[in-house]
């Protein structure tokens, strides 16, 4: 049975391609191309990068979530949320209202013409002139801006 | 004229005006009556004198044509007035037409005179006319514009108090502003600046019915609620920055 046995391997060992396919093959096989070396590292590291670009984006997108979260009802709050407050703005527009109400013309126009009134009273006596120069100084010191 | 009086009106007539948005025209004329009032106040020969006092009126003409100029530039450019308001300011420009009719006139008549004494005539008919013409309507066209600038500074600042209030109630679910003095400081500016629109209106009706002096308190007092207001929303933030640090 053993020796039976050995002698049907002996013959397995025998079985061979017909010659014409074993040709065919062999041509085949000698001209496909060969990858060369660099394209394939050149893809693994792609792979690599794409993966690690990726886990970096999800990481900052974690940080932000968490900061903003962090930011508002916990340790304050962010100056840019009532935009309307901007104290640059408020400080523009609140020093530009005696600017854009010109209470300064008024009082300018009304001592101009108390000016130009005393300058046109030629005939005045000396204490006129005098008690009108008083008058006219404690008006301008309170008007002094 | 006494000294002294020239003296003191030297000194101060520049630094005052200075503080006005006044034109250039106006500062050029300024200029040269102070000029003149330097030269009048040195003992002059009596053609000195006609010749200084003749510059000196001149320069009081230009000076009332450069206000009244700057004046109707500013009625002008007042924008969106309608029913009796656009009518008043129409009468505004057309008397201040008139009176640069009266200046032109007695600016030729100045150029002709070679008297002293009718020089000094023309400088008191022209203090006369201004007394009884030119004073009354230059305070009403005052009053006028100052009522138009007030109603523009409180539309800026109902505004910027209608901007912070959106803005709050946005945020108004956070416990950190629930808990803020913000809300109660948006209460006190809405205040002043209710008061300050009564204000506008008093004054407003006041300039139609006779344009009289009160309505520049008026004004002041406005303007005093309408900065009231904006203390508010600064301190309002100030507290939004302090908040932030934490």
């Amino acid at each position: 049975m053993g020796s039976n046995l050995f002698n049907k391997i002996k013959l397995l060992k025998q079985i061979k391609p017909e010659a014409d396919f074993a040709l065919t093959s062999r041509r085949i096989i000698l001209s496909t191309t060969k990858k060369p070396h660099y394209q394939i590292l050149f893809k693994k590291q792609l792979q690599q990068t794409l993966i690690l670009s990726a886990a970096m984006g999800m990481a900052v997108i974690l940080l932000l979530v968490v900061g903003q979260v962090s930011s508002l009802p916990l340790d304050g709050l962010s100056p840019n949320l009532i935009s309307s407050l901007n104290s640059k703005d408020l400080a523009s527009e609140q020093q530009n209202l005696d600017f854009n109400i010109q209470l300064a013309d008024a009082k300018y126009y009304k001592e101009s013409t108390t000016q130009v009134t005393m300058i046109l009273n030629i005939d005045s006596d000396s204490n006129t002139i005098k008690k009108q120069a008083d008058n006219l100084d404690s008006l301008i010191k309170e008007l002094a801006l | 004229m006494n000294k002294k009086f020239l003296i003191l009106i030297i000194v101060f007539f520049i630094p005052f005006f200075a503080n006005a948005q006044i034109t250039l025209n106006i500062k050029t004329a300024l200029q040269g009556i102070v000029d003149n009032l330097g030269q009048l106040s040195r003992r002059l020969t009596n053609n000195e004198e006609l010749k200084v006092r003749k510059s000196a009126l001149k320069n009081i003409i230009d000076l009332a044509n450069a206000e009244s100029n700057d004046l109707k530039n500013k009625l002008i450019k007042l924008d969106g007035l309608e029913g009796d308001y656009l009518i008043l300011r129409d009468t505004f420009l057309k008397e201040l037409g008139n009176n640069s009719n009266y200046y032109d006139s007695i600016s030729l008549a100045l150029e002709k005179e070679t008297s002293l004494v009718k020089v000094r005539n023309l400088s008191t008919q022209l203090r006369d006319w201004r007394g009884v013409v030119y004073h009354p309507i230059l305070g009403k066209i005052i009053n006028f514009l100052l009522v138009f600038e007030g109603e523009d500074a409180l539309k800026l600042a109902e505004e910027r108090f209608k901007n912070i209030s959106n803005d709050l109630k946005k945020v108004s679910n956070l416990e950190v502003i629930k808990d803020s003095p913000l809300n109660n400081l948006l209460i006190k500016a809405e205040k002043s600046l209710n008061e300050a629109k009564e204000l506008q209106k008093a004054s407003a009706l006041i300039i139609l019915k006779s344009g009289d002096n009160d309505t520049q308190q008026l004004i002041e007092d406005e303007l005093d609620k309408i900065k009231e207001a904006y203390s508010h929303f600064v301190e309002m933030s100030d507290w939004l920055k302090k908040a932030s640090k934490k």
